[in-house]
């Protein structure tokens, strides 16, 4: 029995949005067509009537032609109707991406299926990229995202038209400080919005509201107030007072709430209220994707020996004291010789147990894994360290011991050694040092 | 599957024009359209023939409206499949994160911007690393994105069968593969495949003689030598050493070659005495690559981000994190606040970068303040529950776990 295509499997828990996104997206199609043959058939009719009245009762040789035109004029709008109608149903031949990704994740669920052989020998399975391109989508760089799917061959499988809209949108908000764009979202979503009992439209002409109390067009704003804020008057009334004030009030005003309401930072707060709105509506979570899996990732990583080797390493200028464990402890010398790190009793007081002393180029030292605690440690990176700083530590109830040497979990079949100093490696490492 | 069965029904409404909602629209327009025209041509009263086509746009509509409404159906039936299976729960998870949001300072957001483009830049992925450039300004490291393209470049020719750039790199970097504490049987390995790709026997054995002899100290040269008495070479003409004399389990054709575990050799009639030649090792030649050359340059093995992610999310570590969330609830307060996950993660053993030091009497981690202790008999405990041990003022004190007395100045402090 295959696992179960659902979020119940703990390892799909952030592909919720792979299939909901699309399906919220399939609603959306359905919603269009809807409106397009309201529209499109009350025009037909409409321009059927007209045709009756005007020529319905002479039908000379000249005004026929006129008619028949008039009449295809219609029948190509009925024939523009089929098209869109056929572009928005979902149909066998042309997959909605809702299907694509359904097989992806089925590949991605079952990987013993005898799947091509071409697509096994794929390095990973292409969740790395599609986080990547939704964490670039969501900051904006929807160029590097669109490379990204491209050069991979993603483009069913993330958003990026969708992130687009966005983008274009936010710009507006933003940039132009106008909400036309935002409205006829808002507009299209009417119904949805509406069930959820979103107030982001009301947001939205508020603001365009305040606008032009800005720009002290006091008329066209009361006109304005009158064909927009009022039909809000049942749940905002408390927020229209107050905007209605701003007919009195200039941007210079020096009353605090007045001002506040002026104050061009808002359009952030309206860009986060569309965003969180836009997201929601598309079952797309708050966080990128890769934000979410990193944080939980690092956090299982993450160990205080992680941090306590960075915090170590900063302040030394030597590239040997830090690098093992902590300086053995003969005679508790270290804390004395770390003090002094020019001393040249450092690199020996450090020196691999059972090196070959002969030898000191090719001590431990010259190694470059031994200037990190674990170089394959993602939480060592010096990049993703930041990252990690952010997250909790990880918790454990089992001892597990790591050769510094090998970097092997040591257990019975390789056990721990301790030598005289303290220091504990493997077992399978032992010969290989004193050979 | 449920959902792909719902989504077969909802897509298979389009493919009959009764069901589908364009269908009644070609009704309308190839018999009623074009009907009213002829008969608008041929001199009928236009009143009637308009209206009569108005009645029929009317009908349409209302058929339309049928299909949009069975549409509307089957979606519905989709969406109950997906509701079933992916219930809108991750809204709820990010929004747990969002105060504050993560990796949003602007420290950690350059951060995480170069560790994608160095994970990018590992694959190879440079249209996309320069696209990135362009868009966050950042300009990627000139020394990484040189080390990538090298890496690339090699590991690129090993996939074609040409592994005279990977022994040249060898060649350069003899002194870090000799060394200890990792001395790598990287070259042995690269020219062992070479020389089980050579047809001609001769040839091969100067080779081996050149090339091989140095590593008889270390490796199973004689084995691998005499090994080719029995293996047949491996047919130059359709596979180079790139797809089957590497160790299994890189390439998918592996499992094509016959098994070399023992069995009778066909074309000699005798019984393989050297097994373990063909398959001993598991790893493949360019991991083997790879892995040495990011040990060389200091590069992590692996991608750090698509280890962590990997782990987040394919490893069910956001889901250990979720389930504690749900289990302990309010008590544990924000998430974005937490010292410590309240739940240990299972790692797999190639995910333990560090040693984790449990005393097995206090059960807490052990510290720089509170390191471990190996008593005389070989077992360990955190510092401070051997000085509870030492209750009284005494000087020595019986392992918990043994008979065995320790006394205070023997007790060693470790270095894991």
């Amino acid at each position: 029995m295959p696992p179960a295509l659902s979020s119940s499997n703990p390892g799909l828990i952030l592909e919720e949005p792979l299939i909901r996104t699309p399906y919220e997206l399939l609603r959306r199609s359905h919603r269009s067509a809807q409106r397009q043959v309201e529209k499109d058939f009350t025009a037909i009719s409409s321009a059927l009537n007209a045709l009756i009245k005007s020529y319905g009762g002479k039908t000379s040789e000249e005004n026929r032609d006129t008619v028949v035109s008039k009449l295809d004029q219609a029948g190509e709008r009925v024939r523009g109707l089929k098209r869109k109608l056929d572009d928005l149903q979902p149909q066998l031949e042309q997959p909605s991406p809702l299907r694509s990704r359904l097989t992806y994740l089925d590949n991605l669920s079952n990987p013993n299926k005898p799947a091509d052989p071409k697509a096994s020998d794929a390095p990973g399975d292409s969740t790395l990229d599609r986080y990547i391109i939704d964490h670039l989508l969501r900051s904006g760089r929807i160029k590097s995202a669109d490379t990204l799917a491209a050069k991979q061959g993603l483009d069913d499988l993330v958003d990026v038209r969708l992130f687009s809209e966005l983008a274009r949108i936010e710009s507006a908000l933003v940039d132009r400080q106008s909400v036309t764009e935002a409205l006829a979202w808002c507009g299209e979503n009417r119904g949805t919005l509406k069930k959820t009992q979103n107030t982001l439209e009301f947001t939205l002409r508020l603001q365009e509201f305040i606008e032009l109390c800005r720009r002290r067009d006091t008329v066209g704003a009361i006109a304005y107030s009158r064909k927009h804020l009022s039909t809000w008057a049942s749940t905002h009334l408390v927020e229209i007072q107050q905007g209605m004030t701003l007919l009195a009030f200039g941007e210079r005003t020096g009353v605090g709430a007045y001002r506040r309401m002026y104050d061009r930072a808002r359009w952030m707060s309206v860009r986060d209220r569309f965003r969180k709105t836009f997201l929601d509506l598309y079952a797309l979570p708050s966080q990128s994707l890769l934000a979410l899996s990193l944080s939980a990732g690092l956090s299982a990583l993450r160990l205080p020996s992680c941090v306590t080797h960075h915090s170590e390493k900063a302040p030394t200028t030597s590239p040997h004291i830090p690098l093992l464990p902590a300086a053995p402890p003969l005679h508790n010398l270290e804390d004395v010789l770390l003090l002094s790190p020019h001393s040249s009793f450092v690199p020996h007081l450090t020196a691999p147990i059972g090196g070959d002393p002969s030898t000191p180029a090719t001590d431990l030292h010259t190694h470059p894994e031994a200037q990190v605690g674990n170089i394959d440690c993602p939480t060592c990176g010096p990049d993703v360290k930041v990252l990690a700083a952010e997250v909790p530590m990880s918790h454990h109830v089992n001892s597990t011991i790591v050769c510094r040497i090998s970097g092997a979990v040591m257990d019975s079949d390789n056990e721990p050694l301790a030598f005289p100093n303290g220091y504990v490696y493997s077992a399978k490492v032992g010969p290989r040092m004193t050979a | 599957m449920e959902i792909s069965a719902a989504l077969t029904a909802l897509e298979s409404l389009a493919s009959s024009p009764s069901t589908s909602s364009s269908g009644p629209l070609t009704i309308l327009l190839d018999k009623h359209f074009s009907t009213a025209r002829q008969k608008l041509l041929s001199g009928e009263d236009a009143a009637l023939v308009l209206s009569d086509l108005q009645k029929q746009v009317t009908r349409a509509k209302k058929d339309v409206e049928k299909g949009l409404k069975g549409w509307y159906g089957a979606l519905g039936g989709v969406g109950k499949a997906v509701e079933k299976a992916f219930p809108p729960n991750l809204a709820g998870i990010s929004e747990a994160y969002d105060d504050p949001p993560l990796f949003v300072r602007e420290e950690a957001r350059e951060a995480l911007d170069r560790a994608v483009m160095d994970s990018m830049a590992r694959r190879g992925l440079w249209e996309a690393v320069a696209a990135m450039e362009e868009e966050t300004g950042q300009i990627y490291n000139d020394e990484k994105r040189s080390l990538a393209e090298e890496l690339g470049r090699i590991v690129g020719d090993m996939e074609n069968g040409e592994l005279s750039s990977a022994l040249e790199w060898c060649n350069e970097n003899t002194a870090f593969l000799r060394s200890p504490p990792h001395p790598s049987s990287l070259p042995y390995y690269l020219h062992r495949t070479i020389f089980l790709s050579l047809p001609n026997p001769s040839e091969a054995m100067t080779y081996a003689r050149s090339h091989l002899l140095p590593f008889l100290s270390t490796h199973p040269v004689l084995e691998l030598i005499t090994s080719r008495l029995y293996i047949p070479p491996v047919s130059a003409s359709t596979s180079t050493a790139s797809s089957s004399s590497y160790p299994s389990g890189h390439n998918p054709s592996t499992s094509l070659e016959p098994p070399s575990n023992g069995v009778v050799d066909v074309d000699m009639g005798k019984v393989n005495p050297y097994p373990s030649v063909n398959g001993e090792n598991e790893v493949s030649l360019i991991n083997m690559f790879r892995g040495e050359y990011c040990r060389r340059h200091g590069l992590p093995k692996e991608d750090p981000l698509g280890v962590a992610v990997d782990l987040g999310g394919r490893g069910g570590a956001l889901a250990v994190v979720e389930k504690a969330r749900r289990v302990m609830g309010e008590r544990l307060g924000n998430i974005r606040a937490w010292e410590e996950l309240p739940m240990e993660v299972p790692l797999p053993a190639s995910r333990r970068y560090h040693s984790v030091f449990v005393c097995p009497v206090s059960k807490e981690q052990a510290t720089e303040s509170n390191p471990p202790k190996m008593l005389t008999c070989g077992h360990v405990l955190a510092s401070e529950s051997f000085d509870r041990l030492l209750k009284g003022g005494r000087r020595s004190a019986k392992c918990p776990y043994c008979p065995v007395e320790t006394s205070q100045s023997a007790a060693q402090r470790l270095y894991f």
